[in-house]
């Protein structure tokens, strides 16, 4: 997102898919202002190349 | 990408299907991953052709972030993408549960094809399949077998086939010969097995023979592709 909005703050507002409490980045360019809180992480099921087939192939 | 308030959310949440390679980390050190140029250059229209690349930049994001990438494997392989043709307007035709009972037969009737002739199902979306052949004559027959075998459903479908080296991760099938399949396959008529010369030279003399499609771009994928039509 953050090449969408260059030069620009972006907050993203969200909620832990385990728990349901709330999670908040916001990030500015290719620097990360804030997490709260600061354990969040995130998950991605990779390789990459799982994402990039679906995506071609079914595009 | 999805985001969990500590590492053991994480963990909880994706304890049953969690395979051994996905990875979990800090968001901040997301944010470096995300910075390459994998992620920036998928908003163009082009990205497809420079793959390669993005892949070898997000395994060097991960390595720089501590993360062990395991080499894929590569194969020669042909791939075949099938797609019912005008599935939308079957759909509007037919209503929710005929259609339902028919796209259930019509998946029975691919796998059953698929199976028969040798090749592995990759992945469905929709009304659509991959699949692979480490074959390409039995990739085409195959095509051939289904598109007769659904005809008396009243289900035309569109088949395209390329032939190249894949990357197998995961048990997955990735890599651009699967981009170039895919895309050959948007350009086949209803009913119609539409392959790359690739193909084509690797069946010489298998009795299968070819109708000339002409040269085409496919979108996302560098130069100019002969295609053509075969027949059984």
């Amino acid at each position: 997102m953050r090449w969408l909005f260059p030069d620009r703050e972006i907050t993203v507002e969200t909620r832990c898919l385990d728990c349901g409490e709330p999670i908040r980045v916001r990030t500015r360019n290719d620097e990360i202002i804030e997490v709260n809180p600061e354990s969040a992480v995130g998950y991605q099921p990779s390789p990459f190349a799982r994402s990039r087939t679906g995506s071609a192939a079914f595009n | 990408m999805n985001l969990f308030r500590s590492e053991e959310h994480a963990r909880r949440w994706s304890l049953y299907y969690r395979a051994d390679d996905d990875y979990i980390m800090p968001v901040s050190d997301w944010a470096t991953v995300f910075t390459a140029s994998l992620f920036k250059n998928r908003l163009d229209e082009d990205y497809l052709s420079h793959a390669d690349a993005y892949v070898r930049d997000y395994r060097q994001a991960l390595k720089a972030m501590g993360k062990t990438v395991p080499p894929p494997d590569r194969i020669l392989s042909t791939v075949l993408f099938t797609d019912i043709v005008d599935s939308t307007g079957l759909l509007s035709a037919m209503g929710d549960k005929a259609w339902s009972q028919l796209l259930d037969r019509h998946n029975e009737i691919v796998r059953s094809e698929i199976e028969r002739w040798r090749g592995q199902e990759v992945s469905t979306a929709g009304d659509s399949f991959f699949a692979t052949f480490d074959g390409s004559a039995r990739a085409v027959q195959a095509a051939h077998s289904m598109i007769e075998a659904l005809g008396p459903l009243g289900i035309e479908i569109r088949t395209g086939l390329h032939t190249g080296e894949i990357e197998i991760v995961d048990g997955k099938a990735a890599g651009t010969a699967v981009h170039i399949g895919a895309r050959i396959s948007t350009l086949a008529g209803p009913g119609e097995v539409l392959v790359s010369r690739t193909v084509k030279e690797t069946i010489t003399g298998s009795g299968i023979t070819f109708e000339d499609r002409g040269t085409h771009h496919l979108k996302g994928i560098p130069g100019e592709w002969q295609l053509y039509a075969t027949v059984p």
